[in-house]
């Protein structure tokens, strides 16, 4: 890759502002290439549940947001994608501070993407959530690039 | 249902609103967009529609108060259709609920109910951990 660092983040974070639901959430990205992607969100009280706990939906997106991004930080540069399922486990909670979401791209086969994110406080470390997912991939004609080339898709049934 | 919807914070924060039948309504607004191009609903905004629905379900089925709400275990969501820009619906149904856990299916529609855009299935703990 010919950009350093903080110019691929740089783009990245401008990717992720063009996500309404992302701002909403405050969601910043703290790394993004070779197929992974970091990301963290701040525990607002707007996100909490009656507890004053962080609402497992808002976990789940960040998490979601986190394994698309790093499909889309995948070396073969995909266009889009979009989720097909994801699959999470919710093992502690977390009432105050960062979290802090780590996804990898570990397979990309035809245009299925296969993605695991891993849920941490950014404080004391400790494990919040893991998930799983696979994802669809869209690829752009050769030379030509830019969001603009996504297949607009047409609702199935 | 309304009442457990209204002292959620993120249920608020959703804009969700109870309907007959225990039907989950999310009003559409433009923050809730994932991806701009398409236009399509962010995932993690269906996501967590379903979860609040399957939630407030198990709440109600059971008469749980708002004190000790039943915590997630796990959720496996499938993406069956693009979420459009419009309002969207939830229902869920409780498959089992034992002492401590409680199975529980939910699907989102926006138009047509038998043309869900998202369905999962989840567990909930019903005891307050430690």
């Amino acid at each position: 890759m010919p950009h350093d660092q903080s110019d691929i983040l740089h783009v990245a974070q401008s990717l992720i502002t063009q996500l309404p639901y992302a701002v909403a959430l405050q969601i910043n990205i703290v790394a993004f290439g070779s197929g992974a992607a970091a990301m963290k969100m701040r525990v607002l009280p707007d996100l909490c549940d009656a507890g004053g706990v962080l609402h497992e939906g808002a976990l789940t997106a960040l998490m979601d947001t986190c394994a698309g991004s790093a499909v889309m930080a995948h070396d073969s540069e995909p266009l889009a994608t979009v989720t097909l399922d994801l699959r999470l486990d919710l093992i502690s909670w977390i009432a105050k501070g960062t979290v802090l979401a780590k996804a990898e791209c570990y397979a990309i086969k035809g245009n299925v993407a296969f993605v695991t994110v891993v849920a941490t406080d950014q404080e004391t470390g400790a494990l919040l959530a893991k998930a799983s997912g696979s994802f669809t991939v869209e690829y752009g004609p050769e030379g030509k690039g830019g969001l603009e080339t996504v297949n607009l898709q047409t609702r199935q049934g | 249902m309304q009442q457990i919807l209204k002292q959620l914070p993120y249920a608020r924060f959703l804009g969700l609103e109870g309907q007959d039948g225990g039907v989950i309504k999310l009003p559409y607004r433009g923050f809730l967009i994932g991806n701009p191009i398409l236009p399509a609903l962010h995932g993690g905004v269906t996501a967590s529609v379903l979860q609040i629905a399957a939630q407030i379900h198990v709440m109600d089925a059971l008469s749980i108060p708002l004190t000790t709400p039943p915590k997630l275990i796990d959720f496996t969501v499938d993406y069956l259709r693009r979420g459009l820009p419009e309002d969207g619906f939830a229902k869920a149904q409780m498959t089992r609920a034992g002492r401590r856990f409680a199975s529980v299916s939910v699907t989102m529609w926006q138009g047509d109910p038998d043309a869900p855009i998202a369905a999962a299935h989840g567990h909930f703990s019903l005891v307050t951990a430690p």
